[in-house]
């Protein structure tokens, strides 16, 4: 990653060194500023405790429930439990986050759409090679969903996966780098449903020690990874040396 | 220009001095910094209970958790925490019924749970594991919050002992099961007698937790959740998804330095050129 960046326009400022001064300690002014606001859950005095918050303030840091839709508070009945499958950990309390989940029978991805880099493109489906490595789309201008796993929307991690180049030039996800917490990403699947997922990090991992288990294995919600790769090019071997990974949550699902 | 700047900043540091701890609560919510936890509710007698969760960097109050509500995971600073439990609509102020103090490590998921009768009510924290299961098996583990039960063996009916010698309210470890339904039978610790039965059923690459309940007039009987769930077979390794043709072609260039590292580079090289300037002035005159 480090060695290529993103083509940025360089900023005039950096041309004058008292602009630059200037620019430095509004910067500073902003940072400071804003590492000391006061999100509005956290501005009950001490030894006071918020009620019912809903969904996790929208200031955390954590986007475990933002972009989920508030939960009704009041109580409920105790006596109408249903009875709750393994695929859907844990059921609703009240004022704990939601769990966003589509409904329904599991349906596979068809599109993916990543407004914020300028991404569009259809999903084909991928397994896995002979030697178990995980299958890559054959045209670099389209990305592949991992069909073999978990489907977008259920419970679990379900990973998509796109070039960053070709021989000659930028691939579907060579802009994947750009994402960060906070952008969002689209899937729609192929019964309809809209799915909106949070983007909560990006990573990257040495190919030679990749986090199979962080990447594949369980998940406790409805997860999306969006992998690409990144690094320095080992021309030996004509391949990058680390993966991206960019980790979503599920937050909202529409028809 | 430079005095109005130097007075802003002045204040801006003096208000988060005073904000202080927030902001080290807030340093301690990254990413990587955060453990996962849900709360859950088996005390079969105290029917609707207030719980609170006080940790780094949240209080939450949850209202009214009933009998057998389990929530689902959210993430929360690792590090200290607390968890009352109160009856339902009881004051903040007033004693709680269960206080349990403890330390949250970064990247680990827990449950923590209000077990017991209501006049003797504790609070449990289980380690939940997340990690993946073997290829095309599940993973489940039996939490024993059943009240009034003596040592119990947990087992597949016909089948193999997946936990013997099981007391309230521990957890059993992790079995890995191929995919498929159960017979579970919970039995007196090294006899036959069968004190609970019930059916589960797991998916390949599920992580299922299966909680003893009942007892103090409330049925016995064995209640499955999810906790997660991961791919069936992941593949292996690294994923080639790059041929090179934007990689820079000659010897990669030295990492990118931070802007902080460059701008006091520059202010440096600036008053280092200052300094010489003066003083070759100050030599000519």
């Amino acid at each position: 990653m480090g060695t290529r960046r993103p083509p940025t326009p360089a900023s005039p400022a950096l041309a004058r060194p008292g602009r630059v001064l200037t620019a430095l300690g509004v910067l500073a002014l902003i940072l400071a500023l804003g590492s000391c606001a006061v999100p509005p859950a956290q501005s009950a005095g001490p030894g006071a405790i918020a009620p019912a918050p809903g969904p996790a303030p929208a200031a955390d840091v954590d986007g475990a429930a933002r972009g989920g839709a508030a939960d009704p508070a009041g109580p409920q009945s105790g006596g109408d439990v249903p009875a709750t499958p393994p695929e859907a950990p844990g059921f609703e309390v009240a004022g704990a986050p939601r769990q966003v989940t589509v409904p329904g029978p599991a349906s596979p991805p068809v599109r993916l759409t990543i407004a914020a880099i300028r991404v569009a493109t259809p999903l084909v489906r991928l397994g896995r090679e002979r030697d178990g490595s995980m299958q890559v789309p054959a045209d670099f201008a389209q990305a592949g969903w991992f069909a073999e796993g978990l489907v977008p929307g259920e419970v679990g991690p379900a990973v998509i996966a796109g070039h960053v180049d070709s021989k000659t030039g930028p691939a579907v996800f060579f802009r994947l780098r750009e994402l960060h917490p906070g952008d969002t990403v689209q899937v729609e699947r192929a019964d309809g449903a809209h799915l909106q997922f949070v983007v909560e990090q990006a990573r990257s991992f040495p190919k030679a020690t990749f986090p199979t288990a962080e990447v594949f294995g369980p998940a406790p919600w409805a997860a999306l990874r969006l992998v690409t790769c990144g690094g320095d090019f080992d021309r030996a071997r004509g391949s990058y040396r680390d993966n991206l990974v960019v980790f979503a949550r599920l937050s909202r699902v529409s028809r | 220009m430079r005095g109005c700047l130097r007075a802003a900043l002045t204040v801006a540091l003096a208000v988060c001095a005073l904000g202080g701890p927030r902001l080290v609560a807030q340093a301690q919510a990254a990413p990587g910094d955060q453990a996962m936890i849900r709360i859950a509710h088996f005390s079969p007698d105290a029917s609707y209970v207030d719980v609170y969760m006080v940790s780094l960097n949240r209080k939450q109050l949850f209202p009214n958790v009933f009998y057998k509500g389990v929530s689902a995971y959210w993430k929360l600073a690792a590090g200290p925490f607390t968890y009352e439990v109160r009856p339902a609509g009881a004051t903040p102020e007033s004693a709680p019924a269960i206080r349990v103090t403890g330390r949250l490590e970064a990247g680990r998921a827990y449950t923590v749970a209000a077990v017991g009768r209501k006049a003797e009510l504790r609070g449990v924290l289980f380690r939940d594991d997340m990690s993946p299961s073997a290829p095309g098996k599940a993973k489940i583990r039996f939490l024993a919050a059943a009240i009034d039960l003596p040592l119990v063996d947990i087992a597949i009916a016909g089948g193999r002992t997946l936990s013997s010698g099981v007391a309230f309210p521990e957890p059993t470890g992790y079995a890995q099961l191929a995919s498929g339904t159960y017979k579970v039978e919970v039995r007196r610790s090294g006899a036959e007698a069968v004190l609970v039965k019930g059916n589960v059923a797991v998916r390949p690459g599920t992580v299922t937790s299966v909680a003893l309940l009942g007892g103090a007039g409330k049925p016995r009987e064995l209640y499955a959740f999810g906790d997660a769930t991961g791919t069936r077979v992941a593949p292996s390794g690294g994923i080639r998804t790059g041929a090179g043709g934007t990689a820079p072609s000659s010897r990669a260039p030295a990492a990118p330095v931070p802007l902080t590292a460059v701008a006091t580079v520059g202010l440096l090289a600036a008053v280092a050129a200052l300094r010489v300037a003066t003083s070759t002035r100050r030599a000519r005159a």
